[in-house]
């Protein structure tokens, strides 16, 4: 949906149209849910999350001014609200320790030989495994293929820290495949 | 040798997602192309992305296009209206009535209906209401958000855990009455009305990344 469209749509429900705000709501409260989902790794939350956002727009439409995409916009608004789930439970759990980083390499050769729904699975298992800012950069840069200089934004973070993030994740995740692979 | 495998690492790490995304000019991408050729751990990392990708993507698929609608429409249609927006519908009604001289006393039981529906409204938020945001005769307009008080506006630290947040503000006699909003901003009473001791001591805690204090009657735009 366009910007322009989105705006139409904030004017109605500045109005307090329902329908409006119902539309809205189909055309982008999953991708809030999907990532919500995979920073919080629970539905029930994630939904909690969804309802909290889309209920900012409801309460202050006007404050969107296109300064980037309504999405990007909505993302960060349910980051905040998905921090304030983080915060209310107890320390997440603890990161893949450094030394399983050291990629076996031969192990990894064998990944293509997988059948598909075990690739995937273990694929899955290891993103999970991420630590959270991490992961939260990874689904961004490949699910809703935001720019790197968009997700620093979000994240409220410099150019650099995005980057690092990537590169710990990738080497985290190879780490974590091969591990998987080793164990069968 | 460190160094040449590092370089090449830090090339595919500034490619890859790029790559993947099709964000890459033709000679960048070709250029990763090449890089992928004589690289087959490299190919593989690739080809766990483009799967990973897929597989979020057909996960989303699966997602319902109303997930948490249901939750959406209750806040929404749970939240109280404006008395300014009561006192129109009753005035219109009222005006309604009063149109023909049969529903004179029709209308007449209506304004002690309304009246009394009314009274019961405002009474309720005031009951709903904590103590001292009732004493701070706090105002919202509807658009944006501006308090009758003054206010602090605070961003807390990602990591700061919900527990010290709580017990900071029972010391500072402080209430979030907003918030977050897109920057992640939440605006704060403080009950006592010591906004610059309680802004100084949100400051020095551990809490806080920043704190504003907001005289009266600002508009908090997009904050």
């Amino acid at each position: 949906m366009e910007n322009k469209e989105v705006f139409e749509l904030l004017e109605r429900i500045a109005k307090r149209e329902e329908p409006a705000f119902r539309e809205v709501h189909l055309a982008f409260g999953r991708r809030v849910y999907a990532f919500a989902l995979s920073r919080l790794q629970n539905s029930v939350e994630a939904e909690e999350v969804v309802a909290d956002t889309m209920y900012e727009i409801w309460k202050h439409p006007s404050r969107f001014r296109g300064e980037s995409s309504f999405s990007t916009w909505l993302l960060g608004i349910a980051r905040h609200k998905i921090l304030n789930v983080l915060r209310s439970r107890s320390p997440e759990h603890a990161e893949i320790d450094e030394e399983a980083n050291q990629v076996a390499s031969d192990a990894l050769d064998g990944f293509g030989a997988l059948v598909e729904k075990q690739k995937r699975e273990i694929l899955l298992h290891c993103i999970n495994e991420l630590p959270a800012e991490q992961r939260e950069c990874l689904y961004l840069v490949l699910f809703e293929e935001m720019p790197l200089l968009e997700i620093a934004r979000l994240q409220n973070c410099p150019l650099n820290t995005v980057k690092t993030r990537l590169m710990y994740a990738r080497g985290k995740m190879k780490a974590c495949v091969s591990r998987c692979m080793m164990e069968g | 040798m460190a160094n040449s495998k590092e370089s090449l690492d830090q090339y595919f790490n500034e490619n890859l997602f790029g790559y993947l995304n099709n964000t890459l000019d033709a000679d960048e991408r070709e250029s990763f192309e090449r890089h992928l050729r004589g690289n087959g751990l490299a190919r593989s990392e690739l080809a766990w992305y483009q799967e990973l990708k897929s597989e979020m993507h057909e996960n989303f698929e699966r997602i319902s296009p109303d997930v948490g609608l249901k939750r959406s429409l209750q806040k929404v249609r749970g939240e109280p209206q404006p008395l300014i927006a009561t006192i129109t519908q009753w005035l219109a009604k009222l005006l309604n009535a009063m149109a023909t001289p049969q529903h004179v006393a029709a209308a007449g039981a209506l304004v002690v209906i309304q009246g009394a529906i009314i009274a019961g409204l405002v009474a309720t938020w005031r009951a709903e209401m904590p103590e001292e945001q009732a004493g701070a005769s706090m105002t919202r307009s509807l658009a944006t958000a501006s308090y009758a008080t003054a206010v602090l506006r605070v961003k807390f630290k990602p990591n700061a855990k919900l527990q010290d947040i709580g017990s900071l503000l029972t010391k500072l006699d402080g209430s979030i009455v907003e918030g977050p909003g897109q920057g992640g901003y939440y605006l704060i009473i403080i009950a006592s009305g010591r906004l610059i001791d309680a802004a100084e001591k949100l400051r020095l805690s551990n809490v806080a990344d920043e704190v504003v204090l907001i005289p009266p009657n600002t508009k908090q735009n997009g904050r």
